[in-house]
């Protein structure tokens, strides 16, 4: 068996080949292997914790690994790469109630001295790590629970949700103190404090919506952080130390580099909880949205010189991203040039939609941003939009309520001509009409997502 | 006096807190639009690091403390399980990027 001395050596090179591993992971020729090297050193942070001294219940804690790590395996393998975000916060989920269940036992181990009250550094970090997991967990059941489409997924809002999240982590430190004063760990105070932990979870995440999301999502990864760090302080185990602060600082950036996007602050975001009533459909004013045939669609596209696709979510969800890759291809042999606009909200996560296109072997190269594409749009002959909705509605910059305010705006309006796909004229997830169905140069073709491209194709293999 | 001398105390830890802090930031901030959910995914596995946790509590357990070791090995379950998957899954993002290129080389 080995030493206690030998352990911290392995954590250091452990540390040192996830930083390592992060770094490789923020460059695309190496991210793969940053990936590898990740997961590699964690992997022996784990093996070295296990081999240490005084181990008893190997039988337990094997099979325990083995069951998880076969779990882990059927679910990376298994889910879709369109349920990505699902899948993301499931893990962050799971993480955070196994850093509860962990300082939920070493609660019940704090021991009960005569005349001495629980309060000390440990059993601080005990019921931090506690209040945080549970955060996590319950935050990341409400998200996965928007992105299944059970719960609204622009946001619940109500009246009042500021001072309810404030008062419910009033109350929790309070609970909190009130055990830490006791000389033994009392039970109830604790379930109490879960309770509250759970209120806190599920209304920070209940408001955040819409094009915020993504947002949300990577604000789980810094509350699972926080959880893992306290529960590094309880074992002073330096690896979970080293791991909780990188993804708390790491989780934390994303949000902040994710709401910069849409320019909104952090705190608004997590905050804020506006209640936005949207304005009054547009056909209620006399705008008629008009359509346009398959063979009309096809005709033009091949007259076209250069032609923009612009995906959005409704591609993710019918899993078109091969159609379209199908339509690219083919119009490319008839000599046009096809680009693509992949908006940083399109999808439920950041990069979500590269992912999905990358799937379809759709080259990034020809991935544009909406900066490139607003200096180059008079030039485009085509633009056409496949299942999108918010991203390309006009309205992002009027009306600083709106919750669609800030995300960048795609000039539509100097376009030449916008061929939009699409399952029907509903609002999309900001719950927002959007003008663009109704503009002049916008034809639509409404209906199957997927059969409406497929009829497209094989119309253009015809003509 | 009694913050300096919790400071001075912890010195250490307070010094790596604020250095991998920065860290965090440092190695996040270049992050290229197409990676960002992939890297999301990896920080995330770095979670499953609580299965150190999880295996500490079940190694100390007594072995006739059968809440404490069933608590431990549902935990033990929870943590590699984001650990494993949360890695292969963002093996599967990245290898998504990967066979795109060598095609177009």
């Amino acid at each position: 068996m080995v030493s206690g001395d030998i352990i911290e050596v392995f954590y250091l090179i452990s540390t040192i080949l996830i930083i390592l591993g992060l770094r490789f992971l923020t460059r695309i020729e190496r991210a793969r292997h940053g990936n590898f090297i990740l997961t590699f050193s964690m992997g022996l942070a784990v093996f070295v914790s296990l081999i240490q001294n005084n181990t008893s219940n190997l039988g337990w804690i094997f099979s325990a690994l083995l069951i998880g790590s076969v779990m882990g395996i059927l679910s990376a393998r298994k889910v879709r790469l369109t349920s990505a975000p699902q899948l993301l916060a499931f893990f962050n989920g799971i993480g955070g109630a196994s850093a509860t269940i962990t300082s939920y036992i070493a609660f019940i181990q704090l021991p009960g001295l005569d005349n001495e009250i629980l309060f000390s550094a440990r059993s601080i970090f005990i019921l931090s790590s506690i209040f945080f997991g549970i955060i996590s967990f319950s935050g990341s059941f409400i998200v996965i629970l928007k992105l299944l489409g059970i719960l609204p997924e622009s946001g619940i809002s109500f009246p009042l949700q500021k001072l309810l999240n404030f008062f419910t982590v009033i109350s929790a430190i309070a609970v909190s103190g009130f055990i830490l004063a006791k000389s033994e760990p009392d039970h109830y105070l604790l379930y109490l404090l879960i309770l509250l932990s759970i209120i806190y979870g599920v209304f920070f995440f209940l408001p955040i919506g819409g094009i915020d999301s993504p947002v949300g999502i990577s604000f789980l990864n810094s509350y699972s952080g926080l959880a893992l760090l306290f529960s590094g302080f309880i074992y002073s185990n330096q690896m979970m130390l080293v791991g909780g602060l990188l993804i708390g600082a790491s989780g934390l950036i994303l949000s902040i580099l994710f709401a910069g996007q849409s320019k909104r602050p952090v705190f608004k975001v997590l905050f804020g909880g506006n209640i936005y009533n949207s304005p009054s459909p547009y056909y209620h004013l006399g705008m008629i949205a008009k359509e346009i045939s398959i063979i009309d669609t096809a005709i033009q596209l091949k007259n076209a010189k250069k032609v923009l696709i612009i995906p959005g979510y409704g591609l993710g969800i019918t899993q078109t991203q091969y159609s379209v890759k199908e339509l690219e291809e083919i119009l490319v042999e008839f000599g046009v040039e096809v680009k693509y606009l992949v908006h940083p909200f399109a999808g439920r996560m950041p990069g979500h939609m590269n992912i999905l296109l990358s799937e379809a072997n759709i080259s990034y190269k020809n991935i544009l941003q909406v900066y490139d594409v607003n200096n180059i749009i008079h030039n485009i002959d085509l633009i056409v939009c496949v299942g999108a909705n918010d991203i390309i509605n006009p309205f992002v910059d009027q009306d600083k309520k709106n919750p669609l305010f800030g995300m960048p705006k795609i000039n539509l309006e100097k376009a030449k001509q916008i061929i939009i796909i699409k399952r029907s004229l509903q609002p999309g997830f900001s719950g927002i009409e959007n003008q663009i169905f109704f503009e002049n140069n916008t034809s639509l073709i409404l209906g199957n997502i997927k059969s409406s491209l497929i009829k497209l194709i094989n119309e253009i293999r015809e003509i | 006096m009694d913050i300096f001398q919790i400071f001075s105390q912890n010195r250490d830890i307070i010094y790596l807190i604020i250095i991998t802090s920065f860290l965090g930031f440092e190695i996040i901030s270049h992050v290229p639009m197409i990676l960002i959910s992939p890297i999301n995914s990896a920080i995330n596995s770095i979670h499953g690091l609580i299965v150190i946790g999880g295996i500490y509590v079940v190694g100390k357990a007594k072995e006739d403390d059968v809440t404490i070791l069933i608590l431990g090995f549902i935990s033990i379950i929870f943590g590699i399980m984001n650990l494993v998957g949360g890695g292969l899954y963002t093996d599967r993002m990245l290898k998504v990027y990967k066979s795109k290129e060598k095609s177009e080389d």
